[in-house]
C-alpha cells in the first residue's frame, strides 16, 4: 500500500490539514499541537472504525467547542487498487469509498467501510500495519512482529520455504493442549504422577495381603508340622518307657552285686584291725630292744666325749690366769707414766711461769723509771706559776710600761752633763763618777738634785706636765709590778723563761704518761703486780715440790718435747691395756662357754643313763608278761585269716565288672533324659498348636482372600490405566518435541533474511561491526557490537528506540516486493545524539527507496540529515 | 435313583479382568448358580446333591461371601453333600468347621469330613463316601487311600466323592496328590462303588470308558480355557445302568479369540461378529489381532473397541497375540493437509514408526488432532483476518 494524499479537517485542534505523502520518504514538521500526531490517528481510524462508531476515542476527535464532524480522507494505492477513501465521524457522520482503479467504482456506509477493509486486509498485513505505526509516546523499543502472517510469508519467501498454509498454528496449538494434558508446558513434569501413585499403593497393599495370606499358610504348615510331631512323639513314649524298665532292672542287679560287696568289705575291716595291733604289738617290741641297744651306744659316745670338754676347760683357765698378771703389770706401768707426765706438764707450767714473771718484772721497773720522771716534771710545774696568758698579760705590761716612759722622757727636760773633769757626783743622793768627756743624760722627770760635790748644788725642777707622764710611768710601773708579783716572777725575762720552762715540763709529762701507757698496753699496773706476786709464788712452790735430784729442763722447748714424750708413752700403754683387757674378756667368755658345754654334757650323760636304766627294767617287765614268740604266732594267724576274705571279695569285684554297671548307669540315665524330653517335647508343641490353632481360628471369616483377590483387580485396573495413560502421554510428548523442533528450525530460516536486512540498516547507524541474534519470535536478543554480545533490555532508551526503528524498516522492506505497508514515525529519535541522528537519517533514507516512510517531527533539526525527503510543513 | 453331580464352586472368586462391576455380578452369579443347582435338582427330581471339591475358593473368605453361600445352600431342597478340595482343604483353618458354617448351615448339608460312608438321608442302602483334602499339599491319592480302607456293603449304592487330577489327565505324573484312574476304574468294575464324582476340573469330562466316573466341571465359567463349563451333571443309577445327563447352570461367557485385520473389511466383519454376539454384560471377550492398517483404520478399530468395551461386562486386547503394524499409507497422506514445519513433523515421524511404537502412536494423535479421517476430532480452528 502507498498512502498518497491525506486531508483533515476539523480534527481535534486542526481546522484542515492536506497533507501529499511521497513514494519514499515523507517528512513532516511543524510545531507541537499543530496536529502531526493526529494525522496518524486520523489515519489508524480511518482504516479501522466506521464512521457511526461511538468509541471514546472516536468521540474525542470532535473539536472542542465546535459542534462539527470530524472528516479524515486519504487516496490510497493498493495493489491494482487507487481509490480515495473518506470517513467523517460524529456530527453528520459518513462513509465515501471512491474507487478509480481498476474499475471506476463508487460506495458509501458501511459497504464502502468493509470495501475498504477487504481490499486493505487482501494487500497488506493489518498487523503488520499496527506494528510499523510508530505513536507518539508509545514504547517504540521493542516490536512484535510475530502475529504478522504477511511478514511471515515474506520471510518464508527469502528464505526459500515451502509455504506456509496458516494452518500450522491451529494444529500447534491443538498439539500443545494435548500434551498440556499429560504434562506441564513449562517444566515437562508429567500430570499423571497420581495414577502412578494409585499403582504403587495397590501394589503395596497386594504385597501387604499377599504377605499376610503367606504368613497364615506359614501358620497352617506349622500346625501341620506341629501335629504331626505331636503324634510322633506321642508313639515314641512307649517305647522309650520300655527303655528305660529294661535298663532299670538290670541296675537293679548290678545294685545287688554292689551290696554284697560292701557287705564283705565290711566284713574284711575288724580283722584288718586285729592285724594291725598284732603287728604293732610285734613291731613295738622289736622296737623297744633296738631302742635300748642304741641308747647303750649312745650313752657311751656321750661319756667318752666327757674328758676332751675337761681338758679345754683347764686350758682355758691358764690362759685367764696369764691374761690377768699381763694385765696388773700394765696398770703399774701406767701408773708410772702418768706420774712422768703430770711432772713434765708441771715443769713446762714453771717454766712458763718463770718467763712471765721475769718479763711482768722488767716491764714494771720500767714503769716505775717513768714515774720517777714524771714526778720530776710534776715537781718542776709545781715551782712555775705563770701561765701563757700571764706571760702575755706581763709582757703586755712590759711593753705599756714602756711606752709611759717613753712618752715620759720624750716630754721631760733633757739633763746633759758632761764632765769636763773627773769629778764625782751626786745626783738624787746617787754618786755618779765620770771621766772627763763623759757624759751624762738625764731626763728631768722629777725634781732632780744635782749636787756637785764641793761646788754646787743644782736643783732642777720639771715641769708640771712633766709629773703627770710620771705618774703614768709610775701606774704602769706598779701594774707590771703587780703582775710580775702575782705570778712569783721578778721579772718580764723570767716571765718569759719561766713560761717556756712550764710549757716543756707539761710536754715531757704527756709524754711520760703516753710512754707508761705503752709500756703497760692497757694492763692495770696493780693486776700486773698482783700478777706478779702470783706468778712468783708459783714459781716458789714449784721449785719447793719439785725433786731436787732431776734436773729441770733446759728451756720450754725441751719441757715441751718432755711432755710429748710422756702423753706418747702413756698413750701406748693404755692401747696395750685395752687389748689386753678385750684379749681376756674373750678368754674368760670362753672360758665360761666351755665349762657350760661340760656341765651340759655331764648332765646328758646322768640323764641317758637314767632312762636307760628304766627302758631295761620295763623291757624286762613286757618280756615276762608276754614273751616274743606269742607275738609272732598272733601276727601269722591273723594274716591267714584276712587272705581268706580278700580272695571272696576279687570274686565278687570281678562278677560285678563283667555287668558293666558304668555303662548301665550311662544308658539308663539316657533312656530317662529322652522319655523326660519327649514327655517335655510334646507338652511344647501342644501350647505351640494351641497358639497357632487360637491364631487360625482368628483368621478365619476374616476375608484375607476376597480383599487380595480385589486389591488385585484394582492393581490391574489400575495398570492398565497407568499403562494406557503413559502410552498416550509418550506418543504426546514425542509428537510435541518433533513439532517443536522442526517449527523451531522454520522459525530459524524465517529469522535470517529480518536479521539481515536489520543488520544492514545496523550497520549504517552502529559501524561495520553491528550484528544482532533475533528469537524465534523475531525480537531482538542481543546486540553484537565489536564481538561482544549484550542484551537488548540492558541497551540505552536511544538504542532501543533506533533499533526499534530500523526493526521496522526492515520488515518494511521486507514486505516492500508484497504491496508493502508504511512505516510511519511519528516524533521519534529524541534520545538520539548528532552523530546517531545523521547516520539514523541515512538508514532511514536507504529504506526510503524500497518501503514509504513517513516521519513526523516537531523539531526539523532532527531529520536534516534525510537526504532524498519531501518535505511538507504544517 | 437321581442325584446331582457337580464341583468347583470356587465361592469367593473373583476375576483381575473385570470391572468392579461386573466382578460383582460375576461373584453375584457363582450365588445363583447354587440357586439354580437347587431348581434343577428339584425340576429333575434328584434326590441328593455332591459337590466334588473346591466349594470355596478360599478358607479365608469374607463372613459376607460365606454368608451368602450358606443362605444360598440352605435354600437348595435336597440333601448337599460338600467335599473338601484343594482351595477349601480340612486344615486347621477350614470354612467347614468355623462358628459361622456350624451356626447358619442347615442340616441337609452335609460336610464330607473322612472317609466313613455316609448314609444319604432318606434314602435306603445309598451311601456317599468321600476322600476329603486335609491339607493344599495331600502327599498321597487320598482317593485310593479311602478305598483301600472302605468295607465291603453288597446291596448298599456307593458314590465315591474325589478331587484331584487322575493320573491319565494330569500333567505331571508325579505329583502325591494324582489320582490313580486305574484304581478307580477297578473299584467301579469290582462294584464296590457305583459311581465317582470327581471334581477339580472345570470342564466337564468323562473319564475312561466306564462312563461311571466323571468330572462334572465347574456350574460358572472361571477361565477362558475351560472346555464345556456352565454345568452340572445329572447322574441316574439303576441297577446296572448309568446314565448322564448335562445340565446348563450359567450364562457367563468367557471368549477368547484372535481376529486378522488388514482393510475396512475386516473391520466390518469383526464389528458385526461384536454385534451378534448375545448376552454381551455377562460376556468377557480377549481379542488379539494381526495384520497390519493404516492409520485410518486403526483409529477405526479404536473407535469401535472404545464404544463397544462399555457393553461387554470385559473387552480387552489380548496384548500378547496382537501383532498389528499401524503403517501410514497415502490415503493417510490425504485425509490431512499438513505443510510447512507441520508437514516436516509428519514425515520424521513416519521414518521412525517403523521401529518405533511410539512414534506410530504420535503420528496417529497427529492424524487424529489434524482431523484426519475416522479420527472423529475437531477441523483445525480458523484463524480470522488472514489473507488468501
Amino acid at each position: 500500500m502507498k498512502l498518497l494524499t491525506l486531508i483533515l479537517e476539523n480534527w481535534r485542534g486542526v481546522s484542515a490539514s492536506h497533507i501529499e505523502f511521497d513514494g519514499g520518504v515523507t517528512l513532516i514538521e511543524g510545531p507541537n499541537e499543530v496536529g502531526k500526531s493526529s494525522l496518524v490517528e486520523a489515519l489508524r481510524m480511518l482504516f479501522r472504525d466506521k464512521s457511526g462508531s461511538k468509541r471514546k476515542e472516536v468521540q474525542a476527535v470532535q473539536p472542542v467547542g465546535d459542534d462539527v464532524g470530524s472528516s479524515v480522507a486519504a487516496e490510497v494505492r493498493c495493489g491494482e487498487y487507487h481509490f480515495t477513501y473518506s470517513k467523517t465521524y460524529n456530527r453528520k457522520h459518513g462513509t465515501e469509498l471512491r474507487i478509480l482503479a481498476p474499475r471506476a467504482e463508487q460506495l458509501t456506509g458501511d459497504d464502502a467501510h468493509n470495501r475498504a477493509w477487504d481490499i486493505l486486509s487482501g494487500h497488506m498485513d493489518m498487523a503488520l500495519w499496527d506494528a510499523l505505526l510508530v505513536e507518539q509516546g508509545k514504547e517504540i523499543g521493542g516490536v512484535k512482529l510475530a502475529d504478522s502472517d504477511g511478514l511471515a510469508r515474506a520471510l518464508d519467501n527469502a528464505a526459500g520455504g515451502a509455504g506456509v498454509s496458516g494452518e500450522e498454528s491451529a494444529l500447534f496449538d491443538a498439539v500443545q493442549a494435548e500434551y498440556e494434558r499429560y504434562f506441564t508446558l513449562k517444566t515437562g513434569k508429567p500430570r499423571y504422577a497420581d495414577a502412578q501413585q494409585r499403582v504403587e499403593e495397590h501394589q503395596e497393599r497386594v504385597q501387604q495381603l499377599q504377605a499376610t495370606l503367606r504368613e497364615l499358610d506359614d501358620d497352617l504348615r506349622r500346625f501341620e508340622h506341629v501335629s504331626a510331631e505331636i503324634s510322633r512323639l506321642q508313639r515314641a513314649v512307649p517305647e522309650l518307657e520300655a527303655a528305660q524298665k529294661q535298663y532299670s532292672q538290670r541296675w537293679a542287679a548290678i545294685d545287688g552285686l554292689q551290696s554284697r560287696l560292701t557287705a564283705k568289705e565290711e566284713e574284711g575291716k575288724p580283722l584288718q584291725d586285729l592285724l594291725n595291733h598284732a603287728r604293732n604289738q610285734w613291731q613295738q617290741r622289736q622296737q623297744a630292744a633296738a631302742d635300748i641297744a642304741r641308747r647303750a651306744q649312745e650313752l657311751e659316745q656321750k661319756q667318752a666325749a666327757l674328758q676332751p670338754l675337761a681338758e679345754q676347760v683347764a686350758e682355758l683357765e691358764r690362759n685367764v690366769q696369764v691374761g690377768d698378771a699381763t694385765q696388773k703389770e700394765l696398770q703399774t706401768r701406767r701408773r708410772a707414766l702418768q706420774q712422768a707426765l703430770q711432772q713434765a706438764r708441771r715443769d713446762a707450767a714453771y717454766l712458763q711461769d718463770a718467763a712471765e714473771l721475769a718479763r711482768l718484772q722488767q716491764l714494771l721497773a720500767r714503769v716505775q723509771a717513768q714515774r720517777g720522771e714524771l714526778a720530776a716534771a710534776r715537781k718542776l710545774l709545781e715551782g712555775i706559776h705563770i701561765t701563757s696568758a700571764g706571760r702575755r698579760e706581763i709582757q703586755d705590761a712590759a711593753s705599756a710600761l714602756d711606752v709611759a716612759r717613753r712618752t715620759r722622757d720624750n716630754a721631760a727636760t733633757r739633763v746633759r752633763i758632761e764632765a769636763l773633769q773627773a769629778v764625782d757626783w751626786r745626783l738624787n743622793g746617787e754618786t755618779l763618777s765620770l771621766r772627763p768627756g763623759e757624759t751624762l743624760e738625764r731626763q728631768v722627770a722629777a725634781t732632780l738634785q744635782l749636787e756637785i760635790p764641793e761646788l754646787a748644788r743644782i736643783s732642777i725642777a720639771p715641769a708640771a706636765s712633766a709629773g703627770e707622764l710620771a705618774a703614768e710611768v709610775d701606774a704602769r710601773q706598779q701594774a707590771l709590778d703587780a703582775l710580775l708579783a702575782g705570778f712569783q716572777v721578778h721579772s718580764v725575762e723570767q716571765a718569759i723563761t719561766r713560761d717556756e720552762q712550764r710549757a716543756d715540763a707539761e710536754q715531757t709529762v704527756r709524754t711520760l704518761r703516753d710512754r707508761i701507757d705503752d709500756t703497760l698496753q692497757g694492763a692495770d699496773e696493780e693486776s700486773l703486780q698482783a700478777d706478779c706476786t702470783r706468778l712468783q709464788q708459783a714459781c716458789d712452790d714449784a721449785l719447793q715440790q719439785r725433786d731436787p735430784g732431776q734436773p729441770l729442763p733446759a728451756s720450754t722447748h725441751e719441757a715441751k718435747q718432755q711432755l710429748e714424750t710422756a702423753i706418747e708413752a702413756l698413750d701406748a700403754c693404755e692401747s696395750e691395756l685395752d687389748q689386753e683387757n678385750g684379749r681376756l674378756q674373750e678368754q674368760r667368755a670362753e672360758l665360761a662357754r666351755a665349762q657350760a658345754n661340760q656341765q651340759q654334757a655331764s648332765v646328758e650323760v646322768n640323764a641317758l643313763a637314767s632312762v636307760l636304766d628304766d627302758k631295761r627294767s620295763s623291757l624286762a617287765t613286757a618280756v615276762e608278761a608276754e614273751p616274743d614268740a606269742a607275738l609272732e604266732q598272733a601276727v601269722t594267724e591273723r594274716e591267714q585269716q584276712l587272705a581268706a576274705i580278700t580272695a571272696e571279695l576279687e570274686q565278687l569285684r570281678a562278677q560285678l565288672a563283667a555287668e558293666d554297671p558304668d555303662t548301665v548307669k550311662l544308658q539308663l540315665d539316657n533312656a530317662s533324659h529322652a522319655l523326660r524330653r519327649a514327655e517335655r517335647d510334646i507338652i511344647e508343641q501342644q501350647q505351640e498348636q494351641a497358639v497357632l490353632k487360637s491364631r487360625l481360628d482368628r483368621a478365619q471369616a476374616n476375608g484375607l482372600f476376597e480383599e487380595l483377590e480385589a486389591a488385585e483387580q484394582a492393581l490391574a485396573e489400575a495398570e492398565d490405566t497407568l499403562a494406557a495413560t503413559e502410552r498416550r502421554a509418550a506418543a504426546a510428548k514425542l509428537l510435541w518435541d518433533t513439532l517443536n523442533e522442526h517449527r523451531d528450525a522454520s522459525r530459524q530460516a524465517y529469522v535470517r533474511p529480518l536479521r539481515e536486512g536489520i543488520q544492514n540498516l545496523g550497520k549504517i547507524v552502529f559501524g561495520s561491526d553491528f550484528d544482532i541474534t533475533l528469537a524465534e519470535d523475531w525480537t531482538i536478543l542481543k546486540v553484537i557490537r565489536g564481538g561482544l554480545p549484550i542484551d537488548f533490555d540492558a541497551l540505552s532508551v536511544g538504542a532501543k528506540e533506533q533499533l526499534g526503528i530500523l526493526t521496522r524498516l526492515a520488515a518494511a522492506r521486507i514486505v516492500a516486493d508484497e504491496g508493502g505497508v508504511p512505516v510511519i514515525i511519528d516524533d521519534a529519535l529524541g534520545f538520539s545524539d548528532p552523530s546517531r541522528l545523521q547516520s539514523m537519517g541515512a538508514a532511514i533514507a536507504a529504506a526510503g527507496r524500497d518501503a514509504q516512510v513517513v516521519v513526523l517531527t516537531c523539531t526539523p533539526g532532527r531529520f536534516m540529515y534525510l537526504g532524498e525527503v519531501g518535505v511538507r510543513r504544517l | 435313583m437321581k442325584f446331582i453331580h457337580t464341583s468347583d464352586w470356587q465361592i469367593g472368586m473373583t476375576r483381575a479382568f473385570l470391572s468392579q462391576e461386573a466382578a460383582a455380578r460375576y461373584s453375584q452369579a457363582r450365588i445363583d448358580a447354587i440357586r439354580a443347582l437347587g431348581e434343577l435338582a428339584e425340576k429333575h427330581h434328584a434326590k441328593f446333591m455332591v459337590v466334588a471339591g473346591d466349594v470355596f475358593e478360599s478358607n479365608q473368605l469374607s463372613a459376607q461371601t460365606l454368608s451368602r453361600a450358606l443362605d444360598a445352600l440352605n435354600s437348595v431342597p435336597v440333601p448337599v453333600f460338600l467335599l473338601p478340595g484343594n482351595h477349601d482343604p480340612l486344615d486347621a483353618s477350614t470354612l467347614f468347621r468355623s462358628k459361622a458354617f456350624r451356626e447358619q448351615a442347615r442340616s441337609h448339608i452335609i460336610v464330607v469330613e473322612n472317609s466313613e460312608p455316609i448314609p444319604v438321608p432318606g434314602l435306603l442302602n445309598v451311601e456317599v463316601v468321600g476322600a476329603p483334602w486335609f491339607s493344599k499339599r495331600p502327599g498321597t491319592d487320598l482317593c485310593a487311600q479311602t478305598l483301600k480302607a472302605l468295607q465291603p456293603a453288597p446291596g448298599v449304592t456307593r458314590i465315591l466323592l474325589g478331587h484331584g487330577q487322575v493320573d491319565s489327565l494330569s500333567p505331571d505324573h508325579s505329583q502325591p496328590g494324582v489320582i490313580s484312574q486305574a484304581l478307580l476304574e477297578q473299584a467301579l468294575a469290582e462294584g464296590r462303588v457305583q459311581y465317582v464324582a470327581l471334581g477339580d476340573r472345570h470342564s466337564l469330562t468323562n473319564v475312561g470308558n466306564s462312563g461311571r466316573l466323571c468330572y462334572s466341571g465347574t456350574p460358572l465359567v472361571t477361565d477362558f480355557d475351560e472346555v464345556e463349563p456352565n454345568k452340572a451333571l445329572l447322574v441316574e443309577l439303576d441297577n446296572d445302568s448309568c446314565s448322564l445327563t448335562p445340565l446348563s447352570t450359567g450364562i457367563w461367557d468367557f471368549q477368547a479369540v484372535q481376529r486378522d485385520m488388514n482393510d475396512p473389511e475386516d473391520l466390518a466383519a469383526f464389528k458385526q461378529w461384536l454385534d451378534a454376539i448375545r448376552g454381551k454384560e455377562c460376556t468377557v471377550l480377549k481379542v488379539g489381532f494381526t495384520g497390519s492398517v493404516n492409520l485410518a483404520l486403526a483409529a477405526e478399530l479404536d473407535a469401535l473397541l472404545e464404544a463397544q468395551s462399555h457393553v461387554f461386562a470385559s473387552l480387552k486386547r489380548r496384548e500378547r497375540t496382537t501383532d498389528l503394524a499401524v503403517i501410514p499409507d497415502a490415503l493417510d497422506d490425504n485425509a490431512i493437509a499438513l505443510s510447512g514445519y507441520a508437514d516436516a513433523t509428519w514425515k520424521a515421524l513416519l521414518a521412525r514408526a517403523a521401529t518405533d511404537d511410539t512414534a506410530t502412536d504420535a503420528l496417529r494423535l497427529m492424524y487424529r488432532l489434524a482431523g484426519g479421517a475416522g479420527s472423529g476430532a475437531k477441523g483445525a480452528a480458523d484463524k480470522g483476518g488472514r489473507g488468501a
